[in-house]
């Protein structure tokens, strides 16, 4: 796995108590997310990677994945 | 030799009447469960009818007074957003029904930033030579200003006041602040008011509104806001004094979520064991949350003389500042009931 996806598969498992069955591929559709979770993590990756990108386009990118793809692509998405 | 503002002396206190997360519940469309896991907040104390800021204030002063045991001081800060009324400032009749006698007192509006920058004015004037001692206070009455159809507001605000007593002296002893990182951002303004009262919604000459009565908040832009001001100025003050993350016993934040509190330590690298957490039994203070976080974990010993605490907050302005020191030996009552 990515070592970003790694990265951020821990701090969702961790800090916000995510099933650790969870893995990059995951569709955040089939997890039990609640609303501050993306926020919370909005705020985590910007600190850690520098893009900040609003929580609704984490929930969009469906999967730690697809958050990996925005990070690397370095701004959020238009 | 410099002289440095040094706590001496620490009370808070809550209104009797609590309020559980199931009264809240019958107020707007949430439930004990979704309020807990979103703010961490089980229950609030709100000020029954008739009773002002200042009644607080008084209380939570003459606690402060008693812990640092004196019985006067040489000027009164109190930080509030929701005082007695916009003019005059309750600070006066809060050092009057005190007892305090002729001094001065005025009041400071930083909303939940307040009692940080009251700490600030005060080590100010201690450092200047006017003052010997100082006592400030924070306190706000907000479940009057709450909007029952709000779920952003109503389940959040608990009122309450708590106080310290400064005095001079030397910048080495325990309980001697470490300096201050303060800021504002007058461009986010609009992420938490309260229009009525204001020269602003008088000048629209317009009836006021319901609404203007109301404290609105764009809650998960301040959510945002919260996390990167209060972490930066944390992080900024640390710098300044030569403290490092990994030094600190305690985090001291503003209550006002416990998610933010831990997504702060989460992005300092702190551990979240070391965030103190009041929250959970009264809400959101406001300006009087440091305080009565600080009372009540002194009050049941996880505060402990020589612990290294930061303190740190954030409120509409936007407002934010940060101080650290090291814990005095201070007495202290519990401010809220513990089951």
């Amino acid at each position: 796995m990515d070592a970003i996806a790694k990265h951020i598969v821990n701090i969702l498992v961790e800090k916000f108590s995510v099933d650790d069955g969870i893995t990059a591929a995951t569709e955040f559709s089939a997890l039990e997310l609640d609303s501050l979770v993306m926020l919370e993590l909005s705020v985590i990756i910007e600190r850690e990677y520098g893009p900040r990108i609003p929580e609704d386009e984490l929930l969009e990118a469906g999967s730690v994945n697809g958050i990996v793809a925005l990070i690397s692509a370095g701004a959020p998405a238009a | 030799m410099s002289r440095a503002a040094v706590l001496t002396g620490i009370g808070a206190m809550v209104p009797d009447r609590m309020v559980d997360n199931d009264e809240i519940s019958t107020l707007v469309d949430t439930n004990d469960q979704w309020i807990r896991t979103r703010t961490g907040i089980e229950r609030r104390y709100w000020a029954d009818p008739g009773v002002s800021t200042g009644d607080l204030a008084v209380e939570a002063g003459r606690r402060a007074l008693e812990s640092a045991g004196v019985d006067s001081v040489d000027l009164v800060v109190m930080a509030t957003s929701t005082p007695d009324q916009p003019m005059p400032a309750t600070a006066p009749r809060v050092a009057t029904d005190l007892g305090l006698g002729n001094i001065p007192g005025y009041d400071l509006s930083a909303a939940c930033a307040g009692f940080i920058y009251g700490l600030h004015s005060a080590t100010g004037a201690i450092a200047s030579g006017s003052c010997e001692r100082v006592l400030v206070i924070g306190a706000d009455i907000w479940s009057t200003r709450l909007d029952p159809e709000d779920r952003a507001t109503a389940i959040i605000f608990g009122d309450g006041a708590g106080a310290a007593v400064l005095r001079a002296g030397d910048p080495e002893e325990p309980g001697a602040f470490a300096g201050f990182d303060l800021g504002s951002d007058g461009a986010h303004k609009d992420l938490a008011v309260l229009p009525a009262g204001g020269s602003r919604q008088r000048s629209r000459g317009e009836p006021l509104r319901e609404a203007d009565n109301y404290l609105a908040m764009r809650g998960k832009e301040i959510f945002t806001h919260a996390v990167d001001r209060m972490a930066g100025s944390s992080t900024a003050l640390l710098e300044r004094i030569g403290w490092h993350t990994s030094d600190l016993d305690w985090f001291v934040g503003h209550q006002a979520n416990a998610r933010i509190l831990n997504t702060v330590a989460d992005v300092m690298h702190a551990d979240r064991e070391r965030v103190l957490l009041h929250l959970d039994r009264v809400g959101n203070t406001s300006a009087a949350s440091i305080p009565l976080a600080l009372t009540d974990a002194a009050a049941d010993g996880r505060l402990q003389p020589g612990h290294r605490v930061l303190l740190t907050s954030f409120g509409g302005g936007l407002s934010w500042g940060s101080t650290a020191l090291l814990w005095p030996d201070v007495a202290a009552l519990a401010p809220a009931p513990r089951t």
